[in-house]
């Protein structure tokens, strides 16, 4: 076992047909499609693909002001971290076509990782025991890691989200980046990019426990003691945190950003519609409860990180996938991306599809909600022939159908479990006491 | 084994860790609920709308100057004493009536001066004459008593704070009748509407003329002038109101100012028809069209006519010029008694006035001049002195009094308002806003005392302070006569207490019982915690079995 993990170092996809096909067309696509730049204005300004502190719009607009030495937090517009300042104040000395190019490399990178993820996940599972349907001629049958990569290259949401040139693309990079160094063991770039995630968007602070699972599940055979490595990976990530605070804290001159960002993403003073739960809600409550009910609903999103972790916490890589679908589901300020990034997690345990009950039932809301979500919207703002309703309709739709798509892999993964330890139950149904 | 051990472990440890969010949640939610309440004073407004801690007093002085004459008039104590106690008497005869506060005074002073001066004055020069004897304060009148020619009594009223009375009769007994009750007949009205107030706070309690026609008291009010003309394909108007405003408004606008802030806008509208068809004439050969009085109510056509106005909050007072149509004019407002009114004006109470012209359709055009617009801003301003509550003293005084009693006036500047009149309105306005103040600072409390739901933030309390603090200092103001002072600090008492008690954070607050709060919890709470609670009791119960079990195999 303890071989495994040694190798785990040196483990890298190589490149095959495959890859290069799937990467050559995704980036000519998004290469494409980003030289219409009515599609990436129509697609930057809908609330389902961008939010009020993922837009590119309000980006520029923070930029503007911090190029001509105001405040850029002063407008109230925008509600980004200070890094993305100083980047774009950099890409925006060089050629113009730098920008889109980030863009698609980012997303790129992403599915790169994913690939590499991928072939990491299956080199430890290697010894793990399969049931007799997963071998094939006694080895075990397993997605390429390509085809990972193209799922996730491929999805219409990332290639939208991408389009857009929504900043939560960034924080997913940082997200994946994290997962990767954290499967590769190693502790300092893991949490360094999950510090980057959380400083770029606050929710994935909840990716800590599954990165600090994938770290020590590795170190308790060489002998050191996990607490002490616990208490390691903590301080790292509070380090890097702390760094990138007072980074940024030099960048603008001001903790103002901590209110701008962070405030805005726990406290929600931006009700603009989004496909999230939180904007309807807020919009229809009584003054007096709104800050019990912010309380309830951002604790809400965060009861879920210890009970999941405890109960995989053989499986950091599947608490990733259910981390990142309860954030997709439960932030305060979701959007199409959140789901490409666990959409994206889930091909990787592909061994549990075949216990899912409802694919057919998620796979038909996810269109329905694609092609109606635009036209309610339409409805209500434009055309003024329906309402509120109509929309948060639809985004409840969205919502139940990410909720049964999350719990339908919980019940896959633990029914596989199951059936790999009691084989001779395999054909019982399972009920609950 | 170990296997379901471990299993039932990490269930345990699973349903701890939500319990433990749910623990952390509960201090949150104590906090987030908490309704905040700024103290208010309930105590100190208890007293106030008590009257315990009332004490108004409205002070007049009356310095009579009486004529040098040889005479019995020569022992100015006793008869200083006559006058005052003439007065009073006649003020305290209507303390009996039962729920007048005892706290509620008006004390009069009398100063008698010795006059020498009188025989030169003629009644040419007599104003300029004795502008020097007089202070400049409300509540400070004084007035020249001389002995006429013949037996007839005549008063002059001046245009300051003064009058003179020629008495036909020169005796003591007659001069003491006639100046109690010119006083009398002077004060005693204003005096029952200020005793209405504070006996009725509210001033819908119970109707009257005077007080259906006065508007609710604001600081500020904004006057709009509007020229409405029914067909523009006949007749195009237009006037010149600039100018008649400021000649014949401004001076008024800034008398009254002391009391209330008047802005005025004017407008022209075309197209506005009435909703109506007027009557027409069919009684004689002339053809003309009439309004009658059942119809006057229906006259503003409030669908159509833009009457409101963006530009502020405060009350509007409207003022319209009517222009009828050709097919509708001339068109004239008779009254009950089928008679053509002849100033073709109207008043609606609390809103506005409206005066009908009928220009002469014939040339297309009509241009209402300065001089033009005289009769009808003369019109105008009677009906804002009416909506403003300016009540003609001296008038209402001339038909109590005596009739063999002859009232003149002196020329006046054109300001619309006398200063007997504005001094009048002053001291009414101050009792008013006095009274309101009080009785909204009721409501507060009683509706804070209420519904403990309610929110009160410390700008309320500071709001309610501050009302209360000037309340105080009205009074105190009152009692030395200030009424100039008085009436600032009152006005500032009402404005404050009508921002506590119509802040939004109060009245967002006013329909929380506590059914609302579990129709608000329930539908969240009960779902998530059935099967929270249930994983509980049912992991606490195979802990007892478990026990049991263990002590057993012991």
């Amino acid at each position: 076992m303890s071989k495994v993990r040694q190798e785990l170092k040196t483990i890298e996809v190589l490149p095959n047909l495959t890859g290069v096909i799937i990467f050559g067309v995704a980036f000519a696509i998004r290469f494409i499609l980003f030289q219409f730049s009515n599609i990436t204005e129509i697609l930057g300004n809908r609330v389902e693909i961008v939010t009020p502190v993922t837009s590119f719009t309000r980006l520029t607009e923070g930029l503007y002001l911090f190029d001509n030495g105001v405040p850029p937090y002063d407008g109230g517009a925008f509600h980004q971290a200070p890094l993305f300042l100083a980047c774009f104040q950099l890409l925006s000395y060089l050629p113009n076509i730098l920008i889109p190019l980030t863009y698609i490399i980012a997303d790129l990178l992403i599915a790169y990782l994913l690939a590499n993820i991928t072939r990491i996940k299956q080199h430890l599972y290697k010894d793990f025991p399969r049931i007799d349907v997963e071998l094939y001629e006694g080895k075990p049958k397993e997605i390429d890691p390509w085809i990972v990569s193209g799922l996730y290259l491929f999805n219409p949401l990332t290639v939208a989200s991408c389009l857009s040139r929504s900043t939560l693309l960034f924080t997913n990079l940082s997200v994946v980046l994290g997962t990767y160094y954290s499967l590769r063991n190693n502790k300092s770039y893991g949490m360094f990019w999950i510090a980057m995630a959380t400083y770029l968007s606050f929710y994935p602070l909840m990716l800590v426990i599954p990165s600090i699972l994938m770290l020590t599940n590795n170190t308790n055979l060489k002998g050191k003691k996990i607490e002490n490595e616990v208490y390691s990976c903590a301080g790292l990530y509070i380090g890097w945190l702390t760094g990138l605070f007072i980074l940024s804290y030099l960048l603008v001159d001001s903790w103002d950003f901590m209110q701008s960002t962070y405030g805005v993403i726990l406290l929600l003073p931006d009700l603009t519609p989004n496909i999230g739960l939180f904007w309807y809600f807020f919009i229809e409550m009584f003054d007096q409860f709104r800050s019990f009910f912010l309380v309830v609903f951002q604790l809400h999103a965060f009861i879920f990180v210890v009970p999941i972790s405890i109960k995989f916490r053989n499986h950091p890589l599947f608490v990733v996938f259910l981390l990142s679908g309860i954030m997709a589901v439960f932030k305060s300020y979701p959007s199409i991306g959140d789901a490409s990034l666990y959409l994206a997690f889930l091909p990787i345990y592909s061994e549990i599809v075949k216990y899912m009950r409802y694919n057919y039932l998620t796979t038909n809301i996810f269109c329905y909600c694609s092609i109606l979500s635009p036209i309610f919207y339409h409805l209500w703002i434009y055309a003024g022939s329906g309402n509120a309703n109509f929309f948060y309709a639809i985004t409840l739709v969205y919502t139940v159908g990410n909720i049964i798509l999350l719990v339908d892999s919980t019940f896959s993964m633990l029914r596989r479990e199951f059936d790999i330890w009691n084989p001779e139950l395999r054909h019982c149904e399972i009920t609950q006491k | 084994m170990e296997k379901v051990q471990d299993f039932d472990k990490s269930r345990r440890l699973i349903i701890i860790s939500f319990w433990v969010v749910i623990l952390i949640g509960l201090p949150l939610w104590w906090k987030t609920t908490e309704v905040y309440r700024a103290q208010l004073p309930f105590t100190e407004i208890e007293e106030w709308s008590k009257w315990e801690a009332f004490d108004l007093d409205f002070p007049t002085t009356f310095i009579l100057h009486i004529a040098d004459v040889k005479s019995d008039v020569n022992d100015y104590k006793t008869f200083t004493n006559m006058i005052e106690n003439s007065i009073m008497s006649k003020y305290n005869s209507n303390h009996n009536d039962t729920g007048y506060p005892k706290s509620i005074r008006f004390p009069i002073k009398i100063e008698v001066v010795k006059w020498n001066a009188w025989m030169n004055v003629s009644k040419e020069g007599f104003n300029s004459d004795l502008l020097t004897f007089l202070v400049n304060k409300n509540g400070q009148y004084g007035f020249y008593i001389l002995p006429g020619n013949n037996s007839k009594t005549r008063v002059l009223v001046g245009n300051q704070r003064q009058a003179i009375v020629e008495i036909g009769n020169w005796n003591i007994d007659e001069i003491k009748n006639i100046i109690s009750n010119l006083i009398l007949s002077l004060f005693l009205p204003e005096q029952a509407a200020i005793k209405k107030f504070i006996r009725e706070p509210s001033a819908e309690a119970k109707v009257d003329v005077d007080s259906m026609r006065t508007m609710k008291y604001s600081p500020m009010y904004q006057v709009t002038f509007s020229l409405m003309n029914g067909d523009p394909s006949t007749l195009l108007v237009d006037w010149d109101i600039k100018q008649a405003v400021v000649k014949y408004l401004k001076p008024f606008v800034d008398k009254i100012s002391m009391i209330s802030n008047l802005t005025v806008d004017s407008q022209i509208q075309h197209y506005s028809r009435l909703t109506f068809e007027p009557q027409k004439n069919l009684h004689n050969d002339k053809n003309y069209f009439y309004l009658t009085p059942d119809l006057l109510p229906h006259f503003i056509n409030a669908a159509e006519w833009n009457l409101a106005s963006a530009v502020s909050s405060y009350p509007t007072l409207n003022f319209i010029l009517y222009v009828p149509s050709k097919n509708q004019s001339p068109l004239y407002i008779k009254d009950s008694k089928e008679n053509i009114i002849e100033n073709n004006a109207f008043l609606i109470p609390r809103w506005g006035g409206v005066i009908i012209n009928n220009p002469d359709q014939s040339v297309g055009t009509h241009m209402f001049t300065f001089d033009e617009l005289k009769s009808v801003m003369s019109i105008f301003i009677m009906q804002l002195r009416g909506l403003l509550g300016v009540q003609d003293v001296w008038l209402e005084a001339r038909s109590v009094l005596d009739s063999s009693i002859n009232v003149d006036f002196m020329p006046t500047p054109n300001t619309a308002i006398t200063i007997w009149e504005l001094d009048s309105l002053v001291r009414r306005r101050i009792a008013e806003n006095i009274v309101s103040t009080i009785s909204t600072l009721k409501s507060l409390s009683q509706l804070v005392a209420e519904i403990p739901n309610m929110v009160v933030l410390d700008h309320i309390q500071t709001e309610v302070l501050l009302a209360l603090d000037s309340l105080k200092k009205s009074c105190i103001s009152l009692h030395t006569g200030q009424y100039e002072i008085a009436l600032q600090h009152a006005k500032k008492a009402i404005e404050r207490a009508e921002s506590a008690f119509f802040d939004p954070t109060m009245v967002s607050m006013l329909y929380f019982p506590d059914e609302h709060k579990y129709a608000i919890y329930m539908p969240l709470f009960v779902p998530i915690s059935v099967p929270l609670l249930m994983a509980l009791l049912k992991e606490l119960k195979e802990l007892k079995e478990l026990k049991t079990k263990n002590k057993k195999k012991e």
